[in-house]
Order: C-alpha cells, then sequence, then structure tokens
C-alpha cells in the first residue's frame, strides 16, 4: 500500500466573503478550490479520474462562539476514523479540542475526494492534506488578528483556541476572529508551515473518543435507528442455499398477519413489507416459500476442500538437504458485523435519500442514480455510524431497500435478519496451502515453496512473501472456483498467509532445532519488523521459565504500512483445554495520531484472531451457511478475552502507517506456536475447533428472559426455521433451563 | 387485543400491540426508542438488554405481556444526563468501538453492578456472558466496570 503520497497543490486559492455571518470559514459558492488533489490518496480508491477538490469550508468551520465543527468523510465503523481525522485538522488549527464538535461530511465526493473506507488508508491517505486545511486555516486567523492590532502576521502565533501578539500578550479568540478571517484570501499552500512534531497539542496525545457521550446514552444514530414519517418496515425471505430463487409462496398469509402492508418479491427473495420490524418477520416466517435451490446443493466443507486442493498447483522438486513440508486450511470467515445490514430509503420521483452502513457511500449514490436512473444530483447518501463493518459491502442491500420504496411510495427500513446477515455474507476466502521448504546443514532454507488456491481470488508473489530475507522463494496461489461469495475482510490477503507463513516459520526453526524467536532474528533484516519482534518478545519474557503445560509462541508481520509482533503465552490442560495466560501485541504504525485508539484496534483485532482462531467460522453443507447466530458463531465472550497488552514502537516514522487491520494477521499464527511450544501438536487448520478455550466464566452464555413471562418466546426469525435453534427454551450446558440459570448471573436489582 | 399498560423509562404507555409482540420491537418500531440494538432476535448477542424491573433481560425474547404493569428501563432512560458511572466510565476508558453493542453492555453491567457492586473479576465475567462485542472491546469494558464500581462505592460511602 502505498501511503506517501502527496497532495498535488496546483493552484493558489481565491477565498473570499464568508456567506453569512455564523459562517467564517465557508468558501463562497463558486470559488476556486484551496488544495486540489490529483487524485484521491486512499490505497483502495478505485477511480483514478476522479479530481476532488478540498475546499476549505467543506472542512471546518468556526462560529463567532468560538465553536469549532470539523468535518470528516470517512466511514466511522468502530475504527476511530471521525476522532482522528479531527485531531489532525484541530492540530494544525490549533483548536481547542473542548470547543471541538466532529460533523460526518456529506456523501459528496467531488468536494471530499473518495468516501472509501478501507484497506486502513484514511489516516495515512488523508494526514498531510488535513494538516494543510488546518494550517491554512490558522494562518488566516493569524492574519485576521493581525490586521486587527495593526502589527505583523510573524509576530502572532496560535495558542488552543486563540491568536497571540507575543509582545504585548494581547489575545483574541477565532470565534471573534471567524467573521474577519472568512474573508480573507486563503493562504498559498506553498507558504504553509506545518507545525514539527515537538509542536503537536493534540496528535499523538491521546484524546477520547468523540461519539463516545452519545453512544453511552443511547444517542448515537445507526441506519437502522433512522426513523422518518411514513416509514415503513421490510425483510426479506431468502434461500438457504447459495443461488437459489424463490418459487411459490403464500402471499395471503403473510397478508394475514396484522400490520403486514405488502409481500414483494426481490431479487433473491421474496420481502414482507410491515407496519413495524416484527409483524415483517412474522408475515416473511408465514409466506413458506418453496425454494429453487439451484445448482449448488453439493456444496460443503467437504466439497470446497476438494475444490482448493484441486486448483492448487503442483511445485517444482525441492533442491537438495532437509525436507519440510506442511499443508494449512482456513475457512470462510463472515463479517458477523453486530449491526445486521440494513438500509432505509425514501425514494420519490424526483430523487431519493439512502442511509446505510457503507464503507463506500460515494459508490452507493453512484449505484442508486444508476438503479432509479436519475443523476447523482438527485441521490443524497446519509452515512450514519456503522455498527462494525470489517469489510463487508453494503450495496445488494441498498438496492433491494430502493426498489422497496419505489414500489411502496413511501420510506422503507430494510433490515437483515442475524441469520441473513451471516448466511447471505461475502465471506473471506477459505484456502488451502502448500508450503516446503529445503533447509540446509546449518537450518537456513535454500528453498520456500508456497502453493495454494482461495476461493474466489489468487494472491500475488508479493501478498505471499514473508518477512524474511530469503533465498529460494517460489510462491503462487490459484483461484478456486467456488459458487460461495467472497469479498474483503479485515486484513484481506493477510488473514491468511500471515498464520501460513508464520507458522511454517516456526516449523521450519523446530526443524532446525533453533529457537523460534532466534530463528526468526536470523533472517530478518526489516529493522522494524525485528523491532516489533523484540517488543513483543521482551514484554512477554520469551526466555522467562513457564510453568508445565505451558509454552509462548511468537509471530510478526508487516502490512498496511505498519509493523506488528504478537506473543501469546498460554497452557494446554488434558490435551485440550486451552487457558490463555497473555497476548502481547507490539505495533510500529510510525506516527500514532491517537495512541488510546491504536491500542483499542489492536486489542479488538486481537479477539477477532483469537475468536477465529480457536472457534468462529461458518462451515457449508447442502450448498447453505449453517450458522444462524452468535450461539453457533461463537465469538468471544468477556470471560474468553485474555490480557491483551499493546505496546507501541514509535519514532521511526513522522507519517501514520494503518492499524485497523493490522492487529489482526499475527494472533492465529502466535496461538498456534504457542499451542506447540506447550503440546508438541501443529494445528494446521482453522479454526482450531479441537481445543476449547476455558477462561472464568460459564461455557455456555446465558439468556435473560423475564422470571415471570408468561408467554413463550417467540421463535427464532430464520427463514430456515428447521435448521434455527431456540437457545431460549434449550437446557445449557450446565443442564439447568436457562430462565433460571440467568438469576445465577443476574440478581434482581434490590435483591439480597 | 386488550391495552397492556407499562412504565416505560419513567413515562406511563397503554399499547394497543399484540401481547407476544417483543418488547424490542414494541421500543424500537412503536416507542422510537433506538437505543436498544437489534443483533440476533434469539437471545444470543444481549445488544437488546434492557431492565425489567431493574433486572437485566433480552428485550428481543421478552413478550409484551411480561412487561405489563412492570417497569422497563433502557439504555436513553439509564441516567437522564448520562451520569451514571458506567455511562462516565465508559467514556472515560474509551470503551466503546463502534458501539452498537454497548447499550446491551452498560445495562447489563448496571444489573449486575446494582445487585453486585463490588463484583470480583470472575463475577464480572458471568454477569456479561450474555453480552457479544463483535469488536472485542472487552479489555476496555472490565476497565470501565471496575471503574465504575469504584466510582459508585466511593459516593456511597463504601457502603453496601
Ligand atoms: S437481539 Fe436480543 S439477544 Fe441479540
Ligand atoms: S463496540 Fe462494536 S460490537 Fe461492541
Amino acid at each position: 500500500m502505498s501511503v506517501q503520497s502527496q497532495p498535488l497543490i496546483t493552484r493558489r486559492a481565491i477565498l473570499k466573503g464568508a456567506a453569512g455571518f455564523h459562517l467564517g470559514l465557508l468558501l463562497r459558492a463558486g470559488a476556486e478550490p484551496l488544495l486540489l488533489l490529483a487524485r484521491d490518496l486512499d490505497p483502495a480508491s478505485e477511480d483514478p479520474s476522479q479530481t476532488p477538490s478540498m475546499r476549505m469550508g467543506a472542512w471546518l468551520s468556526v462560529t463567532p462562539d468560538g465553536q469549532v465543527t470539523l468535518r470528516v468523510h470517512k466511514s466511522e465503523m468502530g475504527q476511530g476514523v471521525r476522532t482522528g481525522l479531527a485531531m489532525i485538522l484541530a492540530e494544525e488549527l490549533d483548536a481547542d479540542w473542548a470547543r471541538v464538535r466532529v460533523e460526518q461530511a456529506p456523501t459528496d465526493p467531488d468536494t471530499y475526494g473518495s468516501h472509501s473506507t478501507a484497506g486502513s488508508g484514511s489516516t495515512s491517505g488523508n494526514y498531510q492534506n488535513l494538516r494543510r486545511i488546518g494550517a491554512g486555516a490558522r494562518l488566516m486567523f493569524i492574519q485576521a488578528a493581525a490586521a486587527r492590532w495593526g502589527v505583523s502576521a510573524e509576530s502572532c502565533v496560535t495558542e488552543p483556541g486563540k491568536v497571540v501578539h507575543s509582545a504585548s500578550r494581547r489575545e483574541l479568540g477565532y470565534g471573534a476572529l471567524a467573521d474577519e478571517a472568512g474573508r480573507l484570501t486563503p493562504p498559498d499552500a506553498a507558504s504553509l508551515r506545518l507545525k514539527a512534531p515537538a509542536e503537536f497539542r493534540i496528535i499523538g496525545k491521546g484524546v477520547n473518543r468523540v461519539d463516545s457521550p452519545d453512544i453511552v446514552r443511547g444517542r448515537a444514530r445507526y441506519t437502522a435507528d433512522v426513523r422518518l414519517p411514513g416509514m415503513a418496515f421490510a425483510v426479506v425471505a431468502r434461500c438457504p442455499v447459495i443461488g437459489g430463487r424463490p418459487g411459490r409462496y403464500d402471499e395471503a398469509a403473510a397478508l394475514a398477519v396484522p400490520g403486514v402492508i405488502r409481500v414483494l418479491p426481490v431479487n433473491r427473495g421474496v420481502a414482507v413489507v410491515a407496519e413495524n420490524t416484527w409483524a415483517a418477520m412474522q408475515g416473511r416466517d408465514k409466506l413458506a416459500v418453496e425454494w429453487n435451490l439451484g445448482a449448488n446443493t453439493g456444496i460443503s466443507d467437504d466439497s470446497i476442500r476438494a475444490g482448493l486442493r484441486q486448483a492448487s498447483q503442483s511445485a517444482p522438486e525441492l533442491p537438495a538437504g532437509r525436507a519440510v513440508s506442511a499443508e494449512y486450511d482456513l475457512p470462510f470467515l463472515p463479517h458477523a458485523a453486530m449491526e445486521p445490514l440494513c438500509c432505509v430509503a425514501a425514494v420519490r420521483a424526483d430523487g431519493a435519500d439512502v442511509w446505510a452502513p457503507s464503507q463506500n457511500p460515494g459508490d452507493l449514490k453512484r449505484t442508486v442514480a444508476t438503479v432509479l436512473n436519475l443523476p447523482q444530483s438527485a441521490i443524497t447518501v446519509h452515512l450514519p455510524l456503522l455498527g462494525g463493518s470489517f469489510g463487508r459491502n453494503a450495496s445488494s442491500t441498498v438496492t433491494e431497500a430502493v426498489g422497496l420504496s419505489r414500489n411502496m411510495g413511501r420510506p422503507v427500513l430494510l433490515t437483515w435478519s442475524r441469520e441473513d446477515d451471516l448466511r447471505q455474507d461475502n465471506y473471506r476466502p477459505a484456502s488451502h496451502h502448500r508450503l516446503r521448504a529445503a533447509l540446509d546443514a546449518g537450518g537456513r532454507p535454500v528453498a520456500w515453496q508456497h502453493r495454494g488456491a482461495m476461493a474466489g481470488g489468487g494472491a500475488g508473489e508479493r501478498e505471499l512473501t514473508p518477512p524474511y530475507d530469503l533465498q529460494g522463494l517460489d510462491l503462487s496461489m490459484a483461484t478456486a472456483s467456488l459458487a460461495v461469495p467472497v469479498g474483503a475482510w479485515r486484513s484481506v490477503i493477510h488473514s491468511a498467509v500471515v498464520f501460513v507463513n508464520e507458522s511454517f516459520m516456526d516449523e521450519l526453526a523446530a526443524a532446525a532445532g533453533q529457537d523460534p524467536l532466534a530463528y526468526r532474528r536470523r533472517f530478518l533484516t526489516n529493522r522494524r519488523v525485528l523491532g516489533v519482534l523484540d517488543r513483543a518478545a521482551a514484554e512477554i519474557g520469551w526466555s522467562d521459565t513457564l510453568p508445565a503445560g505451558a509454552g509462548r509462541g511468537i509471530a510478526c508481520a508487516a502490512c498496511f504500512g505498519s509493523y506488528v509482533a504478537t506473543a501469546v503465552e498460554l497452557t494446554v490442560e488434558g490435551g485440550s483445554q486451552v487457558r490463555l495466560r497473555r497476548v502481547v501485541v507490539a505495533v510500529d504504525c510510525g506516527l500514532p495520531v491517537n495512541p488510546r485508539g491504536v491500542e483499542s484496534q489492536i486489542q479488538g483485532a486481537a479477539i477477532d484472531g483469537l475468536s477465529t482462531a480457536f472457534r468462529a467460522a461458518v462451515s457449508l453443507k447442502g450448498g447453505g451457511v449453517q450458522q444462524s447466530s452468535f450461539h453457533d458463531f461463537e465469538w468471544f465472550r468477556l470471560g474468553d478475552a485474555p490480557p491483551i497488552e499493546v505496546h507501541l514502537v514509535t519514532g521511526n516514522s513522522s507519517s501514520p502507517g494503518g492499524v485497523g487491520e493490522v492487529g489482526y494477521p499475527t494472533v492465529a499464527p502466535a496461538v498456534a506456536n504457542a499451542i506447540f511450544a506447550a503440546t508438541g501438536r501443529r494445528l494446521r487448520r482453522l479454526p482450531m475447533t479441537e481445543l476449547t478455550v476455558i477462561g472464568a466464566a460459564p461455557v455456555a452464555a446465558p439468556t435473560l428472559v423475564p422470571a415471570t413471562a408468561t408467554s413463550v418466546p417467540p421463535e427464532p426469525t430464520a427463514t430456515a426455521a428447521a435448521a434455527s435453534p431456540t437457545p431460549a427454551v434449550e437446557p445449557t450446558a450446565t443442564g439447568q433451563p436457562a430462565a433460571e440459570q440467568d438469576k445465577l448471573f443476574m440478581p434482581r436489582l434490590g435483591g439480597s | 387485543m386488550a391495552t397492556i399498560r407499562l412504565n416505560v423509562n419513567g413515562q406511563a404507555q397503554s399499547l394497543d400491540l399484540p401481547p407476544e409482540m417483543p418488547l424490542l420491537w414494541v421500543l424500537r418500531d412503536v416507542l422510537n426508542l433506538t437505543g436498544s440494538h437489534y443483533g440476533c432476535g434469539v437471545g444470543s448477542c444481549g445488544a437488546c438488554t434492557v431492565h425489567l424491573d431493574g433486572e437485566a433481560v433480552h428485550s428481543c425474547l421478552t413478550p409484551l405481556s411480561s412487561a405489563a404493569g412492570r417497569t422497563v428501563t433502557t439504555i436513553e432512560g439509564l441516567s437522564p444526563d448520562g451520569s451514571h458511572p458506567l455511562q462516565q466510565a465508559w467514556v472515560a476508558t474509551d470503551a466503546p468501538q463502534c458501539g452498537f453493542c454497548q447499550a446491551g453492555q452498560i445495562m447489563a453491567a448496571a444489573a449486575l453492578l446494582a445487585a453486585n457492586p463490588r463484583p470480583t473479576p470472575d463475577q464480572v465475567d458471568a454477569g456479561m456472558s450474555a453480552n457479544v462485542c463483535r469488536c472485542g472491546s472487552y479489555t476496555r469494558i472490565r476497565a470501565a466496570i471496575q471503574q465504575a464500581a469504584g466510582m459508585a462505592l466511593a459516593t456511597a460511602g463504601g457502603e453496601r
């Protein structure tokens, strides 16, 4: 990923006459842009023909009361981008952080450039631009103050939220200067002096997430929380088999459910539109759709594994030496964001408003315009907070919702059920990997071969290359055409390849009879990888004595412009019970804009890594995904989570690297390597379902139903009801009915 | 269908709705209290957790009829101004990532602390085990609960 591109500043801008008293620093309509980007800087940008302008007023405004509003053009999905990008703007503006408010920028790629939030590139790709915009505005405040005082701009400095004339100690707040500053000609970008890192007051210091106060009060708005006058609520019955289509269904039965308004076919399913979501779900369950299952009913875990092996090519003979070989298998992974996919569409004859949890709202705007055959200017895409995302794509939901709203002539909120979300995803591709190496007498690999196949797309040599200085690399991954839809998933190709490479590196160390850390260090010349590896090893106490049954594993990687090493310490009891003792992650992400945010992302990615290492994945049978909800797609819960320490290695770069994804890839191999260290057993297939994680928490998750419930809880709402368990009424693992067991966990308020 | 009366966040409500309608959808789609989230609808995630007479329940599995005559508290009603010790601690520790699960996490933690102001780490693990955070914010949820427990005890003069 290229992260070092600089914006191309081509023109001096003309910024005149703020359009109104309260909107100082707002660009006059039609004026020339301040900064012009040659192209979007995001690594994920697909459309190089875009030449977005960066108008200062689009990014920030200051009102006379000193309130600073900063706009962020990327999707907030928990990675803290609204906080981080605002910190960058505020830093160079020298804003008083306590007076900063953050707003989501309108979806307007012509003004903001690409809104695509992907590839861990939001911060690295916008760092310089946002600094320039902030610095330009700051200079205008200085100029406005200098003019008022009749002194030179050079004799003035800024302190948070104000301009200070050093000699006379006079000062004026930004609010008092906003109107005058907004009327000045913006500075030539070449004349801007950006702060030296030593001058930073906000960047690198860490601030609290700007969205938390709303989140903890239930005021944060996600897509499904949008309420519009006359809004209807829809769900869709979808075929349990991939690619299946609806045949006959009982429309009358669905319409007979109180609250159901219409039944409408959509692309691959049948939608029920109602006055509330529950009525729509009830109606959907009455449809009794007869599915045309299509050609994919033969797909199963076995057929996938066979297909991947078949697609894998063979490698040439290994040179002489000690041969080591191993095969690794990785499963399909769903995104399973906490917020199931959803969309609100309000379509009118002449335009539409759409709300969706999208990582690429600019793209959605084009999609909606195409679907409705309207100009893009008639489409407004709103971007609420995303309830997680991890790479999922929201466009299919949007297309369905737009169609439903057009048909209904009223706004529609389409909710995917959790079952839909798990079973109709674009999955992280399953893959098969065959690794072979030949070691010389000293244990050095003289050949390293990687062959394999990945569902829906292969991988290039660069992506398969381990971070070591090795000779004789021979790397290729073929594409296996399996019908299972695939898509980007947190850390994309690295999610698979780092597990494979770092497991295999450990196997080579074992074959060479060398310590896994020392063996890695022998072949590492990348200073930054070495730096994180050494830090993780030091923090976990790599050479400290371990209790019986315990083991430590380590793994490292370079991706998304950052460097990471994870060390895991665990014990294995009774052959299969794993107790996670510690997870230590060292990260070098260059300049950490918000260190607290970096820590949070790495901790979260570690939970992803542990969940998917031990138990979370989807399995397929009869052409469909078997898991339906969080009782069988078993994500880690609080009691499973070990202490996770994050250590930042800084000082190696003055620009930020990617953070959202880098924490994931090294976790599973560090776990596998630790299991090997503890038991001598090498696990090469994820998830490692032969192991159980034990912790302090009860193994079974309680289901909380009211102690005096008078009715039976509703049936789960899955389309394929037969496959959906009913956790509410099933006894739990401890043999107690859930309703009784929950008292153990949740005593009543005011109870003795 | 008979009118069902209940109290939601201090307000009396009379609802002419099917008695079997899950409380979650009553809150979200009828009363427009959208802070409690739909994450699964089958009691597997905890995103919908609310209090029924102070007890944490999955509102997606709680029929409206079983809330009749009772008091429902949602995240919107946990405190008038976000000042509940857990809300403060959640902000101070930056516990939320995407935030979608956090209403449920906070409501579960609030019921836990109300019943047991000084939970051991194991009791916290157990009390929070009905809730999933897909973003993996557990390290900070733990820290926030500890911080809030301390805060609440300090305010109450440390008494049980
Ligand atoms: S929505 Fe109620 S437990 Fe998931
Ligand atoms: S913060 Fe995203 S699911 Fe918990």
